[in-house]
């Protein structure tokens, strides 16, 4: 599987929503992508929006139960600045409805904490394999 | 009363936790109930509420000791006491969402909140006997308590 | 749908075919019918010209011959009508064939148009022969027959001719014969072309016949793949557990369907119903709301299926379904989804469904069972038969008990011998309660300690314990713990109601002179003391005055604290037979339960011949318990020591078993006498007795029932 449409070489950005400074640190030594950079963490969705603005990453994984702002309203937000932001939802939180209302807001998938590295390492790459929407 | 699937949601969510994240099974310690006074906590407590079909709350609380040596398992660095609620944040947070998976349409669980110090205020509901569930982890051990009715 | 997907080589090929026959069709028209058609056309018409020039070939001579005759005629003077007629045929056919030979394919030979021109000047000099009509003759007399001077111009035209056309006439023969000739050649030219146009056509035909059949046969073929592929998905739907269909854009069921959807969902028809249709009604409306919600995120290309798959929200759930009945069963369903992709898009949703309904019950039929007869019907029935006093002795030392299992659950242990020596420790205390349950007849109790000793049998047998093989137990003991504190309330419900039932009776039996039947019985009291003392290895005997005579309203309150005050005076004032005979007493230890009413009220007295209480165990207790300092213990007089059997928390039994009160013994008799308004004193003397004296005024005797 190639590497999604873009320059040659080119990483994809990544960006890390998570209020848990743990979960984040863990998601940044994923070590599993040569083409993934990560390009910016926030610790709530104000933050989120911010850091997205500054950073125009390619990829996003976004906890949903966060302070200020929450993970589904902010991903409506990020779908809405940049159409084609690929999400993960990384979440403890396992209700199905409310999972659904996450992807329906535009992420792509779900990854449920606790994870393994080895989990999140497939998680991404299923991740960054989706073929761009233009 | 509880069943035994509801228990071992908690417990399992709990010891996965450490298996998962930290590659180091914890082992459950002999269980028991509290009935007359409190199940007690260690220095960092993450507590989630439970409303619905069963109503209370469950905690997670370990020593210092123990969290510092799950954050070097790891891999982590930093040692602050805000690491520290993070890291017993994020097993109350595990505990929730096997909950929410397994009874997502019975229970309503609370976002997770953390108490430190030892600190032993909140409230437990009347008329239960809470669980006391020991989790052994390497040479600490913590504990894990279930007060729902 | 393996016959929805024809093999793409057999498509091209069966196209490939068609092409080629319509390419040969219009080939064979556009070369071989055609060019056959104009060549027969030039063909017909050249052997029209062909016959008329050999028809023709001996016109010029019999011409010059028929001049010739003429010019005789005109001078014999004979008749000329004849000659002329003739003439005027052959010049007349002559320019016919001459016209025919010019429309044919020879029309345009030099040959021809010489002779077209040669002919033109003949017919001119002949034009005056042809074209004579006057009278060539005159009589006269003179001469007989003369000429006329027509004649005569026609018998000088005649000469004309007759010099021009023999002198020409051979040349028009030999162009003639040479135009024939070209004809000959041409038609034998155009027979061999039409021939192999003809053959060629017969060749197109042949093949274009060939590929038909080819064709034919072709599809022949493809139709039987397709029947024997539409068989086997038929046989694949037909048999599969699975309910299968494809859900379309609209969310609508396929026209294909696997058979078991029928039996899963009870109906007959399905295509074209949509999904929210087919579940409508059997999963509550949030949940088809999530489902549908669900599906959408399938069919679009932005979630991937793989990182979704663990939130569908009917992976499992609960339909209403009718029955084979008229009614309705409930019933549990696991659906998949999967998305079927098209070329360019997501074309439908794959949907199995299975039903797990046998496998759901079976799980709820387990833990079910372990919880039935929990109703309170049961536990009323289970305890109506047994004494409230001998139930509540009964609940305090299960009670007890269980407290011990507890006690061992939580003394820390990481190592499976340490699990061990737990489960037996835990046996010997769910043992006792069992038994005495047994004892009284009080089933749900008993069934209760058997299903937990079951759990622990079935531990015991396990190669290696942890905690978590511990925390059924667990359950087990909170589960017990609940049902005696449910026995507790019924029993204290069903005191009260005897209470009152008995205090009405006795007012009505006093105005009839009857009294009502006491609760606080000799046999009753005898009995429970007989249980304690065995299980205390002891032996003792029950005497008793005047409970006959305690009133209805004070049989409960006086129960529980004669129950108390006996227990510790079994467990802790009688001493083992042999330490009594040793000290030069009856084997048989005695306790004296005594009941008077006077003027001021009532008084209950209860007395046994045991070791009594030693002042400075109590006090070192106190102060082990922490509830003195050593050197409050040590201002304390033998009085005021006595008095710390009533505190809270105290007891002196050092090694916890379930008939040693554990700190709520004679505190309980205290605070039951105080709930009465009444007095309780001790009076002992170390070795030889034990006595408690209870005075109640005498207005409580009436609201006692009420407090």
């Amino acid at each position: 599987m190639p590497v999604p449409a873009g320059p040659a070489m080119r990483r994809l950005r990544l960006m890390i929503v998570d209020d848990s400074n743990l979960i984040r640190r863990r998601i940044e030594r994923t070590q599993s992508l040569p083409e993934l950079a990560v390009v910016g963490s926030a610790g709530n969705g104000e933050e989120a929006l911010e850091v997205f603005r500054r950073t125009d990453p390619d990829l996003v994984t976004m906890d949903l139960t966060m302070p200020e702002m929450d993970g589904i309203e902010c991903i409506a937000h990020l779908v809405r600045l940049k159409p084609e932001v690929r999400i993960l939802v990384i979440s403890a939180l396992a209700d199905k409805a409310t999972a659904i209302d996450a992807i329906e807001k535009g992420a792509s998938g779900f990854l449920h904490k606790p994870f393994t590295d080895r989990q999140l390492n497939e998680a991404l790459l299923e991740l960054a394999r989706i073929p761009q929407h233009a | 009363m509880l069943d035994e699937r509801e228990l071992r949601t908690f417990v399992d969510g709990t010891t996965n936790f450490f298996e998962v994240a930290a590659q180091q099974p914890a082992t459950v310690g002999s269980p028991y109930l509290v009935t007359d006074d409190r199940p007690g906590v260690h220095e960092y407590t993450g507590i989630i509420r439970v409303s619905g079909r069963r109503s209370g709350l469950v905690y997670f609380t370990a020593p210092k000791t123990l969290l510092t040596v799950l954050l070097m398992k790891m891999q982590e660095n930093d040692f602050s006491h805000q690491t520290m609620c993070d890291a017993v944040g994020e097993v109350a947070n595990t505990i929730s969402g096997n909950a929410r998976r397994d009874y997502g349409k019975d229970f309503v669980i609370s976002v997770p909140t953390v108490v430190s110090g030892g600190s032993e205020e909140f409230e437990l509901p009347g008329d239960t006997r809470p669980y006391v569930i020991p989790i052994n982890w390497r040479s600490h051990a913590a504990k894990l308590v279930v007060c729902l009715r | 749908m393996r016959q929805a997907m024809r093999s793409p080589f057999m498509m091209l090929r069966g196209r490939g075919a068609t092409v080629l026959s319509a390419v040969l069709i219009a080939g064979i028209i556009g070369v071989v019918l055609l060019p056959g058609y104009r060549l027969a056309r030039s063909l017909a018409a050249s052997n029209t010209a062909l016959q008329l020039v050999s028809e023709q070939q001996s016109t010029p001579e019999l011409l010059v011959r028929e001049i010739e005759l003429l010019r005789d005629r005109l001078a014999t003077r004979s008749y000329v009508g004849r000659n002329l007629e003739e003439l005027r045929r052959l010049v007349t056919s002559y320019d016919q064939a001459l016209a025919a030979v010019r429309a044919s394919d020879a029309g345009a030979l030099a040959e021809v148009q010489r002779a077209v021109e040669l002919w033109a000047r003949q017919r001119a000099t002949l034009e005056p022969l042809v074209s004579f009509s006057a009278q060539p003759y005159v009589d006269t007399d003179r001469g007989g027959t003369a000429l006329t001077p027509d004649g005569q111009k026609l018998a000088a035209d005649a000469r004309k001719a007759w010099q021009f056309v023999r002198a020409n006439t051979p040349a028009l023969i030999g162009q003639f014969e040479r135009a024939g000739e070209y004809l000959r050649r041409q038609a034998a030219g155009g027979a061999d072309e039409l021939r192999a146009l003809l053959l060629s056509g017969v060749l197109a035909t042949l093949v274009l016949f060939a590929i038909t059949l080819y064709l034919q046969l072709l599809k022949g073929r493809h139709e039987r793949a397709a029947r024997e592929s539409q068989e086997q998905t038929r046989d694949i739907l037909r048999s599969v557990k699975e309910g299968f269909f494809l859900l379309d854009a609209d969310m609508r069921i396929g026209a294909v369907w696997s058979d078991a959807l029928a039996t899963i969902f009870q109906r007959r028809e399905f295509a074209g119903l949509a999904f929210e249709e087919l579940l409508a009604g059997l999963v509550s409306e949030k949940t088809l709301q999530t489902a549908v919600k669900y599906i959408g995120l399938l069919r679009g290309e932005r979630a991937q299926e793989k990182l979704i798959k663990g939130i569908n929200p009917l992976a499992q759930v609960e339909v209403r379904l009718p029955d084979l009945g008229a009614g309705v069963e409930t019933r549990y369903l696991e659906f998949d989804f999967h998305r079927v992709s098209g070329q360019d898009s997501i074309r439908y949703v794959l949907v199995t469904v299975v039903d797990v309904t046998a496998s759901v019950l079976l799980a709820r039929e387990l833990r079910q069972s372990q919880e039935s007869g929990s109703g309170q019907t049961d536990l009323l029935m289970g305890m109506l038969h047994v004494d409230p006093l001998q139930l509540d002795n009964f609940l305090a030392t299960a009670r007890a008990n269980l407290k011990v299992v507890n006690a061992v659950l939580r003394e820390p242990s990481r190592e499976d011998d340490e699990f061990r020596s737990k489960i037996a420790k835990i046996f010997r205390e769910l043992h006792a309660v069992k038994g005495e349950a047994a004892l009284l007849r009080l089933g749900t109790v008993e069934a209760r300690a058997h299903a937990f000793e079951d759990v622990l049998q079935e531990l015991r047998a396990r190669p290696q314990l942890t905690g978590n093989d511990f925390l059924p137990l667990l359950l087990k003991l909170d589960e017990l713990l609940a049902h005696l504190q449910a026995l507790q309330e019924m029993s204290m419900r069903l005191l009260e109601l005897r209470a009152a039932m008995t205090s009405a009776a006795a007012s009505a039996g006093a105005a009839r002179g009857e009294m009502a039947a006491p609760m606080l019985t000799p046999g009753a009291l005898a009995e429970f003391a007989d249980g304690l003392a065995r299980r205390c290895g002891k032996r003792v005997q029950i005497v008793t005055e005047g409970l006959e005579h305690v009133p209805p309203a004070l049989q409960r309150p006086l129960g529980e604290a004669v129950l108390q005050m006996l227990r510790n005076a079994v467990v802790h004032g009688i001493e083992k037979s042999s330490v009594r005979e040793a000290a030069q007493k009856t084997a048989v230890g005695t306790v004296r339960i005594a009941f008077g009413r006077s003027s001021e009220g009532c008084s209950l007295s209860f007395e046994d011949d045991g070791a009594g209480i030693v002042a400075d165990t109590l006090k070192s207790a106190a102060v082990r318990k922490g509830l003195l300092s050593p050197e409050e213990a040590g201002q304390l007089e033998p009085r005021q020591a006595f008095r710390l059997i009533f505190q809270p928390g105290f007891s002196t039994q050092e090694e916890a078993t379930p008939d040693a009160g554990r700190g709520v013994g004679m505190d309980l008799v205290a605070k039951l006498v105080r709930e009465l308004s009444g007095r309780i004193s001790v009076a002992t003397r170390p070795g030889r007795f034990t006595r408690f004296e209870i005075r109640l005024p005498a207005a409580v005797e009436s609201v006692a029932g009420v407090a």
